[in-house]
Protein backbone atom coordinates (compact mmCIF):
# COMPACT_ATOMS: atom_id res chain seq x y z
CA UNK A 1 0.00 0.00 0.00
CA UNK A 2 2.86 2.36 0.77
CA UNK A 3 3.59 3.61 -2.72
CA UNK A 4 5.04 7.03 -2.31
CA UNK A 5 5.66 9.19 -5.38
CA UNK A 6 9.17 9.10 -6.75
CA UNK A 7 11.33 11.75 -5.10
CA UNK A 8 11.95 14.75 -7.33
CA UNK A 9 14.89 14.35 -9.69
CA UNK A 10 15.82 18.01 -9.68
CA UNK A 11 17.76 19.73 -6.94
CA UNK A 12 15.35 21.18 -4.41
CA UNK A 13 17.97 23.12 -2.49
CA UNK A 14 16.35 24.58 0.62
CA UNK A 15 13.04 22.94 -0.35
CA UNK A 16 14.53 19.46 0.10
CA UNK A 17 13.78 19.46 3.81
CA UNK A 18 10.24 20.71 3.13
CA UNK A 19 9.57 17.83 0.78
CA UNK A 20 11.15 15.35 3.22
CA UNK A 21 8.81 16.63 5.94
CA UNK A 22 5.79 16.12 3.68
CA UNK A 23 6.94 12.62 2.81
CA UNK A 24 7.39 11.76 6.50
CA UNK A 25 3.81 12.90 7.10
CA UNK A 26 2.56 10.64 4.32
CA UNK A 27 4.41 7.72 5.88
CA UNK A 28 2.79 8.48 9.23
CA UNK A 29 -0.60 8.50 7.53
CA UNK A 30 0.15 5.11 5.98
CA UNK A 31 1.12 3.76 9.42
CA UNK A 32 -2.20 4.99 10.83
CA UNK A 33 -4.15 3.25 8.07
CA UNK A 34 -2.21 0.05 8.67
CA UNK A 35 -2.91 0.28 12.41
CA UNK A 36 -6.64 0.64 11.76
CA UNK A 37 -6.83 -2.51 9.66
CA UNK A 38 -9.74 -4.67 10.73
CA UNK A 39 -11.69 -1.79 12.26
CA UNK A 40 -14.74 -0.02 10.80
CA UNK A 41 -12.72 3.14 10.22
CA UNK A 42 -10.15 1.40 8.03
CA UNK A 43 -12.11 1.80 4.79
CA UNK A 44 -12.56 5.53 5.24
CA UNK A 45 -8.92 6.09 6.12
CA UNK A 46 -7.71 3.93 3.25
CA UNK A 47 -10.04 5.74 0.86
CA UNK A 48 -8.24 9.02 1.56
CA UNK A 49 -4.78 7.57 0.93
CA UNK A 50 -4.82 8.37 -2.82
CA UNK A 51 -5.72 11.97 -1.93
CA UNK A 52 -2.78 12.17 0.46
CA UNK A 53 -0.51 10.81 -2.26
CA UNK A 54 -1.86 13.29 -4.80
CA UNK A 55 -1.27 16.14 -2.34
CA UNK A 56 2.25 14.93 -1.69
CA UNK A 57 2.87 14.90 -5.43
CA UNK A 58 1.61 18.47 -5.69
CA UNK A 59 3.75 19.57 -2.76
CA UNK A 60 6.67 18.01 -4.60
CA UNK A 61 5.91 20.07 -7.71
CA UNK A 62 5.49 23.17 -5.57
CA UNK A 63 8.91 22.51 -4.07
CA UNK A 64 10.39 22.20 -7.56
CA UNK A 65 8.87 25.54 -8.53
CA UNK A 66 10.05 27.01 -5.25
CA UNK A 67 13.59 25.77 -5.80
CA UNK A 68 13.69 27.39 -9.25
CA UNK A 69 12.36 30.65 -7.83
CA UNK A 70 14.79 30.42 -4.96
CA UNK A 71 17.73 29.98 -7.30
CA UNK A 72 16.85 33.27 -8.99
CA UNK A 73 16.32 35.15 -5.76
CA UNK A 74 19.56 36.29 -4.19
CA UNK A 75 18.17 37.70 -1.03
CA UNK A 76 15.57 36.54 1.38
CA UNK A 77 13.19 39.32 2.11
CA UNK A 78 9.57 39.43 3.05
CA UNK A 79 7.35 39.58 -0.05
CA UNK A 80 9.97 38.33 -2.48
CA UNK A 81 8.85 35.52 -4.83
CA UNK A 82 11.08 33.14 -2.97
CA UNK A 83 9.57 34.07 0.39
CA UNK A 84 6.09 33.65 -1.04
CA UNK A 85 6.91 30.16 -2.30
CA UNK A 86 8.38 29.17 1.04
CA UNK A 87 5.30 30.41 2.85
CA UNK A 88 2.96 28.59 0.48
CA UNK A 89 4.78 25.30 0.96
CA UNK A 90 4.77 25.80 4.73
CA UNK A 91 1.02 26.41 4.69
CA UNK A 92 0.59 23.18 2.76
CA UNK A 93 2.75 21.37 5.33
CA UNK A 94 0.57 22.66 8.15
CA UNK A 95 -2.57 21.45 6.39
CA UNK A 96 -1.04 18.05 5.70
CA UNK A 97 0.09 17.69 9.31
CA UNK A 98 -3.43 18.48 10.51
CA UNK A 99 -4.85 15.88 8.16
CA UNK A 100 -2.39 13.26 9.38
CA UNK A 101 -3.08 14.15 13.02
CA UNK A 102 -6.78 13.57 12.42
CA UNK A 103 -6.15 10.27 10.65
CA UNK A 104 -3.88 9.06 13.45
CA UNK A 105 -6.42 10.03 16.12
CA UNK A 106 -9.24 8.25 14.28
CA UNK A 107 -7.07 5.16 13.82
CA UNK A 108 -6.06 5.07 17.49
CA UNK A 109 -9.67 5.37 18.65
CA UNK A 110 -10.77 2.67 16.23
CA UNK A 111 -8.00 0.38 17.39
CA UNK A 112 -8.64 0.85 21.10
CA UNK A 113 -12.38 0.68 20.52
CA UNK A 114 -12.10 -2.61 18.70
CA UNK A 115 -10.14 -4.37 21.40
CA UNK A 116 -10.75 -2.52 24.65
CA UNK A 117 -13.50 -2.99 27.21
CA UNK A 118 -14.58 0.64 27.15
CA UNK A 119 -17.72 2.00 25.60
CA UNK A 120 -17.69 2.66 21.89
CA UNK A 121 -16.11 5.91 20.78
CA UNK A 122 -17.38 5.77 17.20
CA UNK A 123 -18.76 9.30 17.46
CA UNK A 124 -15.35 10.63 18.47
CA UNK A 125 -13.68 8.72 15.63
CA UNK A 126 -16.24 10.18 13.23
CA UNK A 127 -15.34 13.67 14.41
CA UNK A 128 -11.68 13.03 13.63
CA UNK A 129 -12.58 11.61 10.23
CA UNK A 130 -14.54 14.79 9.50
CA UNK A 131 -11.49 16.79 10.62
CA UNK A 132 -9.41 14.70 8.21
CA UNK A 133 -11.71 15.50 5.29
CA UNK A 134 -11.71 19.16 6.21
CA UNK A 135 -7.91 19.30 6.48
CA UNK A 136 -7.50 17.53 3.15
CA UNK A 137 -9.86 20.06 1.53
CA UNK A 138 -7.82 22.86 3.03
CA UNK A 139 -4.67 21.22 1.74
CA UNK A 140 -6.15 20.75 -1.70
CA UNK A 141 -6.95 24.45 -1.90
CA UNK A 142 -3.51 25.49 -0.72
CA UNK A 143 -1.65 23.31 -3.21
CA UNK A 144 -3.96 24.27 -6.09
CA UNK A 145 -3.04 27.84 -5.33
CA UNK A 146 0.66 27.00 -5.44
CA UNK A 147 0.31 24.95 -8.62
CA UNK A 148 -1.58 27.75 -10.39
CA UNK A 149 1.18 30.19 -9.63
CA UNK A 150 3.84 27.58 -10.23
CA UNK A 151 2.85 27.04 -13.82
CA UNK A 152 4.75 30.13 -14.93
CA UNK A 153 8.37 29.40 -14.10
CA UNK B 1 7.12 -10.53 15.65
CA UNK B 2 5.12 -13.60 16.56
CA UNK B 3 7.67 -14.79 19.12
CA UNK B 4 6.68 -14.58 22.76
CA UNK B 5 7.77 -11.25 24.23
CA UNK B 6 10.87 -11.48 26.35
CA UNK B 7 11.07 -9.12 29.31
CA UNK B 8 14.85 -9.39 29.15
CA UNK B 9 14.98 -8.10 25.62
CA UNK B 10 12.67 -5.09 25.27
CA UNK B 11 11.26 -4.38 21.82
CA UNK B 12 13.02 -1.83 19.72
CA UNK B 13 11.88 1.73 20.08
CA UNK B 14 13.09 4.98 21.38
CA UNK B 15 12.32 7.93 23.56
CA UNK B 16 9.32 8.13 25.83
CA UNK B 17 7.59 4.97 24.58
CA UNK B 18 10.61 2.80 25.05
CA UNK B 19 10.92 3.98 28.65
CA UNK B 20 7.30 3.15 29.44
CA UNK B 21 7.58 -0.26 27.81
CA UNK B 22 10.81 -0.93 29.69
CA UNK B 23 8.91 -0.21 32.90
CA UNK B 24 6.33 -2.81 31.86
CA UNK B 25 9.21 -5.27 31.42
CA UNK B 26 10.59 -4.29 34.83
CA UNK B 27 7.29 -5.32 36.44
CA UNK B 28 7.44 -8.75 34.84
CA UNK B 29 11.10 -9.15 35.82
CA UNK B 30 10.20 -8.23 39.39
CA UNK B 31 7.49 -10.91 39.30
CA UNK B 32 10.04 -13.46 38.05
CA UNK B 33 12.45 -12.62 40.84
CA UNK B 34 9.73 -12.88 43.47
CA UNK B 35 8.66 -16.28 42.21
CA UNK B 36 12.28 -17.42 42.17
CA UNK B 37 12.58 -16.66 45.90
CA UNK B 38 9.58 -18.80 46.80
CA UNK B 39 9.97 -22.40 48.00
CA UNK B 40 8.74 -25.10 45.65
CA UNK B 41 5.10 -25.94 46.18
CA UNK B 42 1.58 -25.36 45.04
CA UNK B 43 1.70 -21.59 45.50
CA UNK B 44 4.83 -21.20 43.44
CA UNK B 45 3.34 -23.50 40.81
CA UNK B 46 0.28 -21.32 40.58
CA UNK B 47 2.39 -18.17 40.25
CA UNK B 48 4.34 -19.81 37.43
CA UNK B 49 1.05 -20.58 35.68
CA UNK B 50 -0.01 -16.95 35.95
CA UNK B 51 3.31 -15.88 34.46
CA UNK B 52 2.19 -17.17 31.07
CA UNK B 53 -0.73 -14.78 31.15
CA UNK B 54 1.55 -11.93 32.09
CA UNK B 55 3.51 -12.62 28.93
CA UNK B 56 0.34 -12.13 26.91
CA UNK B 57 -0.24 -8.76 28.57
CA UNK B 58 3.37 -7.78 28.05
CA UNK B 59 3.02 -8.68 24.38
CA UNK B 60 0.05 -6.38 23.96
CA UNK B 61 1.97 -3.62 25.76
CA UNK B 62 4.85 -4.15 23.32
CA UNK B 63 2.52 -3.74 20.36
CA UNK B 64 1.07 -0.58 21.89
CA UNK B 65 4.55 0.84 22.44
CA UNK B 66 5.63 0.04 18.90
CA UNK B 67 2.51 1.61 17.47
CA UNK B 68 2.99 4.71 19.62
CA UNK B 69 6.65 4.98 18.58
CA UNK B 70 5.52 4.88 14.96
CA UNK B 71 2.64 7.32 15.22
CA UNK B 72 4.05 9.66 17.86
CA UNK B 73 7.78 9.40 17.31
CA UNK B 74 8.71 12.68 19.01
CA UNK B 75 6.16 12.48 21.85
CA UNK B 76 5.13 14.70 23.54
CA UNK B 77 6.33 17.15 20.91
CA UNK B 78 5.93 17.26 17.18
CA UNK B 79 8.76 16.47 14.81
CA UNK B 80 11.43 19.06 15.73
CA UNK B 81 12.56 19.28 12.08
CA UNK B 82 9.05 20.29 11.02
CA UNK B 83 8.76 22.86 13.80
CA UNK B 84 12.08 24.33 12.79
CA UNK B 85 10.88 24.76 9.21
CA UNK B 86 7.62 26.36 10.28
CA UNK B 87 9.42 28.72 12.64
CA UNK B 88 11.60 29.73 9.73
CA UNK B 89 8.64 30.85 7.65
CA UNK B 90 9.32 34.27 6.07
CA UNK B 91 5.78 35.56 6.65
CA UNK B 92 4.92 34.40 10.17
CA UNK B 93 5.71 31.72 12.71
CA UNK B 94 3.46 28.89 11.59
CA UNK B 95 4.18 26.64 14.56
CA UNK B 96 1.25 28.19 16.37
CA UNK B 97 -1.11 26.83 13.74
CA UNK B 98 -0.43 23.30 14.92
CA UNK B 99 -0.80 23.53 18.67
CA UNK B 100 1.62 22.15 21.21
CA UNK B 101 1.65 18.47 20.38
CA UNK B 102 -0.08 15.81 18.29
CA UNK B 103 -3.52 14.82 19.60
CA UNK B 104 -3.55 11.43 21.30
CA UNK B 105 -7.02 10.08 22.05
CA UNK B 106 -5.87 7.35 24.42
CA UNK B 107 -2.86 5.43 23.17
CA UNK B 108 -0.59 6.73 25.92
CA UNK B 109 -3.25 6.12 28.55
CA UNK B 110 -3.71 2.53 27.34
CA UNK B 111 0.01 1.88 27.63
CA UNK B 112 0.20 3.47 31.08
CA UNK B 113 -2.76 1.32 32.16
CA UNK B 114 -0.88 -1.78 31.05
CA UNK B 115 2.16 -0.70 33.04
CA UNK B 116 0.08 -0.04 36.14
CA UNK B 117 -1.68 -3.40 35.92
CA UNK B 118 1.58 -5.27 35.53
CA UNK B 119 3.05 -3.47 38.53
CA UNK B 120 -0.04 -4.20 40.58
CA UNK B 121 0.32 -7.90 39.86
CA UNK B 122 4.02 -7.82 40.75
CA UNK B 123 3.25 -6.04 44.01
CA UNK B 124 0.53 -8.55 44.90
CA UNK B 125 2.98 -11.37 44.23
CA UNK B 126 5.53 -9.68 46.47
CA UNK B 127 3.03 -9.34 49.31
CA UNK B 128 2.07 -12.97 48.95
CA UNK B 129 5.71 -14.07 49.03
CA UNK B 130 6.43 -11.98 52.13
CA UNK B 131 3.35 -13.30 53.89
CA UNK B 132 4.32 -16.89 53.15
CA UNK B 133 7.83 -16.28 54.40
CA UNK B 134 6.58 -14.70 57.61
CA UNK B 135 3.97 -17.37 58.18
CA UNK B 136 4.50 -20.58 56.20
CA UNK B 137 1.29 -22.08 57.54
CA UNK B 138 -0.91 -19.10 56.75
CA UNK B 139 -4.44 -20.18 55.98
CA UNK B 140 -5.47 -17.24 53.85
CA UNK B 141 -3.08 -18.00 50.99
CA UNK B 142 -5.91 -19.11 48.65
CA UNK B 143 -7.55 -15.72 49.13
CA UNK B 144 -4.31 -13.93 48.26
CA UNK B 145 -3.77 -16.15 45.26
CA UNK B 146 -7.29 -15.53 44.12
CA UNK B 147 -6.69 -11.78 44.39
CA UNK B 148 -3.53 -12.12 42.37
CA UNK B 149 -5.29 -14.15 39.69
CA UNK B 150 -8.02 -11.55 39.55
CA UNK B 151 -5.39 -8.87 38.99
CA UNK B 152 -3.91 -10.83 36.12
CA UNK B 153 -7.34 -11.42 34.63
CA UNK B 154 -8.11 -7.71 34.87
CA UNK B 155 -4.89 -6.92 33.08
CA UNK B 156 -5.77 -9.30 30.29
CA UNK B 157 -9.38 -8.19 30.04
CA UNK B 158 -8.26 -4.61 29.58
CA UNK B 159 -7.22 -5.75 26.13
CA UNK B 160 -4.98 -4.00 23.69
CA UNK B 161 -4.56 -4.04 19.97
CA UNK B 162 -3.60 -7.47 18.77
CA UNK B 163 -1.33 -8.06 15.91
CA UNK B 164 -1.93 -4.97 13.84
CA UNK B 165 1.74 -4.25 13.47
CA UNK B 166 2.77 -7.83 13.00
CA UNK B 167 2.11 -7.79 9.29
CA UNK B 168 3.95 -4.57 8.70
Amino acid sequence: MLELPSPPRVRLAEFTRRYAAAEAMARRYAAAVQAAEGTPEYERLAAEWPTVLAMLDKVCKACEVGARTSARAKRRRKGSPRAVKLHQVHVALVALEKAVDAAVAAAVIALLDATGPTASRRAEADEWLCALTSALNELEHSVVWIADEGSDP
Amino acid sequence: MNAEPDAWAPALGFGYWRVVYAECCDAVLAYDRIVATMPPGAVRGRLLELRTELSVRLGSAARLAELAATLYAAWPERDPALLELLADDPVKDLRKELGTGPPDPGLREALLDAREELWRVAEDAARLAVRLRENPIATDVPTWLSGLATGVATALAAGTPAGHLEDG
